[in-house]
């Protein structure tokens, strides 16, 4: 059926198959050379293409990260925050000459006050100063407060009486269903201008 | 194996599994024009065939102890040069991505079609053929694969195949038009 429908490619199969080529002389040269160096040689423009493939591949992923770190550097949050900073509140750069006038103590000092022993126990060296005793706190008299008036006086509430329920006032476990008249469609109504043209 | 006569087969083969460089030669020469046809329909050019035929001798020559003597010695080789071109036409596909839908190969001249048209034309022709229509032409049409297998051997699917391929016949019917009638399959 292919055939049929494509015959010409039967003919081209045909001549295709059947065709034998001349001996080129240079084929077997490049034969010799892949035959002593033991290596065959890929396609030129293929590795062409994967290099400079794979070069183009790594600028562009320097490009980008090189992109993402100057966008982060200047990102507007941080522009935001150095226009926004206080006065005499910059942070130390670590570059400021320390005061002259401090006392820094000697590392033979510092050391001699340690302990040798550290598993025992060290009694503070510092004493607790005894503080002396409050003054007893002045009351003052407070005048009574004023006679409620009667107007804020309200009236006892009326007791009410405990009766018990008749019999015929309790509510039932379960009520009966409501009877409801069965409602019937006016389909007359519902669909006029379907009946009209039935 | 250095007295210049003709030898069969089954020698040069003992002569190129010892190493025997002018049995290797002979053996390239008697069946260089017949293997040609292979990497030939599926490649650009003579060079980038020759290249690949190379390459499949290199391989025949390192696994000539593999043959069997169940099958012909040309088929076997035959085999060889088909994988080492598919090895190479998937290498491509992988690395290269040549595939370009519309195609902007030249036309060849009508002179060329005018003339009587030759296997080496044929070839021409097919050569000219873009890469992704050229594989699956002689797939298909030259070696008789189905749509499934070229696909499976791709990597492509099976609508695509044959989208291809139905490529491939316009373009080659458009060409060889002088020379091929559609119609009667005869050419002119």
């Amino acid at each position: 059926m292919k055939e049929q429908q494509y015959p010409w490619e039967a003919d081209l199969r045909r001549q295709v198959e059947q065709h034998e080529f001349d001996y080129d002389p240079g084929g077997w040269a490049a034969m010799e050379e892949i035959l002593d160096g033991g290596s065959v040689p890929v396609s030129t423009e293929a590795v062409a293409t994967l290099h400079s493939s794979w070069l183009k591949w790594t600028l562009l992923a320097l490009l980008g990260t090189a992109l993402i770190i100057l966008l982060l550097l200047r990102s507007p949050q941080k522009e935001q925050s150095e226009n926004l900073q206080i006065p005499g509140t910059e942070q130390p750069s670590g570059q400021e000459e320390l005061p002259q006038d401090v006392p820094v103590p000697a590392i033979s000092a510092v050391k001699e006050a340690e302990p040798e022993d550290h598993q025992s126990f060290v009694r503070p060296s510092r004493k607790i100063e005894v503080l002396a005793p409050l003054p007893p706190p002045s009351f003052k008299e407070v005048k009574p407060l004023p006679a409620r008036s009667d107007a804020y006086q309200t009236s006892p509430l009326p007791t009410i009486e405990w009766t018990l329920l008749s019999d015929s006032l309790r509510t039932q476990d379960v009520l009966p269903e409501p009877q409801l008249p069965r409602r019937k469609r006016n389909r007359k109504k519902l669909f006029p201008d379907v009946l009209d043209q039935q | 194996m250095s007295n210049g006569k003709p030898h069969t087969d089954e020698a040069l083969r003992e002569a190129c599994l010892a190493g025997d460089r002018k049995a290797q030669q002979q053996l390239y020469q008697r069946y260089f024009g017949k293997l040609l046809g292979i990497p030939m329909r599926y490649t650009r050019d003579r060079a980038e065939a020759t290249a690949l035929l190379n390459q499949a001798f290199l391989a025949i020559f390192c696994s000539l102890e593999n043959y069997r003597e169940s099958g012909s010695f040309m088929g076997w080789m035959s085999t060889i040069t088909f994988r080492v071109t598919m090895d190479h036409l998937r290498f491509e596909q992988r690395y290269r991505e040549r595939i370009s839908l519309e195609t902007a190969e030249p036309r060849p001249q009508r002179n060329q079609v005018e003339a009587e048209l030759a296997a080496e034309d044929i070839f021409r022709y097919i050569q000219k053929l873009p890469d992704h229509m050229r594989v699956v032409f002689s797939l298909h049409v030259v070696d008789g694969y189905k749509h499934e297998e070229i696909a499976n051997m791709l990597g492509i699917t099976v609508s695509n195949s044959k989208w291809r391929l139905s490529k491939a016949r316009e373009t080659l019917q458009s060409w060889l038009g002088g020379l091929y009638n559609p119609q009667s399959g005869k050419s002119a």
